[in-house]
């Protein structure tokens, strides 16, 4: 199977983001997250959806989306019985997006996932 | 002394949750659970019974087990509007004002999984049984015992239906609010005519 990994390390054309990764468990009220993983890849960014200013009455909310391909690993939410967790995030360009799709072409070496602009940790 | 009894939402579905575990017969996981290293998630009582909303998300479940769903809301209750005010002496200097009255509570209730509706009636039947109401009891939450038959929500999803049943249930809940205020010591009046002017300061014993 052809290999593409080679176009998203290709340097001209990546940028440094951090992902970061959650696991937690069930308990008492509800789903508690551990203290997330901070992982530093690396990557072909684009933009899916522009950043738009939303004006609602408790202010102005900004959102949009972003297309991330790199060679690591990233996760959806995930049921894993010995890991489970919530869908990363990435910090890029000092704002935080949220993997709300991910594209399973692993088998061609990268993984392709949008990720939508989130507020707040 | 009358003392705050503030349940939060968050409280009274964790309470809840801690119940339905008893009751759905995971009791002993719990007790395992809580001496474990926490890595079997299937060995997780937390697991089956949830509470809705996580603000991250979770992790989803399973067609295969059985698994229950907590959602609290506040209800919207003629009996829920009732106000008791209790006015208490703390000292000389000092009063407490209570606001004393009965929450009206909603939780709805998803069970989904083989046993849902078994999970569902044995739930509805023990909101009407004293051992385990005089849990609840102990937190001032009362159950209404007029509880609505449980619906069967068959849901389609990922080309299966997924057996679903809601079972709503309902709780009065005792809720007092206390706040202490300084007393008034004294008073100075001034009263005044076209002649005289005179004033007096009234003081409390």
């Amino acid at each position: 199977m052809l290999d593409l990994s080679r176009v998203v390390r290709n340097k001209d054309i990546t940028q440094a983001f951090i992902v970061v990764r959650s696991s937690g468990e069930f308990g008492p009220g509800g789903w508690i997250e551990n203290a997330p993983a901070s992982i530093n890849m690396s990557g072909v960014i684009s933009v899916a959806s522009e950043q738009d200013l939303n004006k609602v009455p408790e202010g102005d909310r900004v959102n949009g989306a972003i297309i991330i391909h790199t060679k690591e690993p990233l996760f959806l939410t995930r049921n894993s019985p010995k890991n489970p967790g919530t869908s990363d995030k990435i910090i890029w360009n000092g704002s935080t997006y949220r993997l709300f799709s991910l594209f399973p072409y692993m088998g061609y070496g990268f993984y392709k996932a949008l990720a939508e602009k989130v507020e707040g940790a | 002394m009358i003392k705050d009894q503030l349940l939060t939402m968050e409280d009274i579905a964790t309470k809840l949750q801690d119940l339905f575990i008893t009751i759905l017969g995971l009791g002993p996981m719990r007790d395992a659970w809580a001496t474990s290293d926490h890595t079997a998630q299937e060995q997780n009582p937390y697991y089956y019974v949830r509470i809705s909303w996580p603000i991250e998300g979770s992790p989803a479940f399973t067609i295969d087990d059985d698994f229950c769903f907590i959602r609290m809301f506040e209800s919207d209750d003629a009996y829920n509007r009732q106000r008791e005010k209790v006015i208490e002496d703390i000292d000389a200097d000092t009063i407490q004002e209570s606001l004393i009255y009965t929450r009206v509570v909603e939780a709805q209730v998803t069970f989904y999984g083989p046993k849902a509706f078994t999970n569902a009636h044995a739930v509805r039947d023990a909101m009407l049984t004293d051992a385990y109401r005089n849990v609840l009891a102990v937190d001032k939450i009362y159950p209404i015992p007029d509880i609505p038959a449980a619906q069967q929500v068959p849901e389609n999803f990922q080309g299966r239906w997924w057996k679903r049943v809601d079972l709503n249930l309902r709780f009065n809940v005792l809720t007092v609010r206390t706040v202490r205020v300084n007393t008034i010591k004294s008073v100075q009046l001034t009263t005044s005519s076209d002649t005289i002017l005179s004033s007096v300061t009234i003081t409390s014993n």
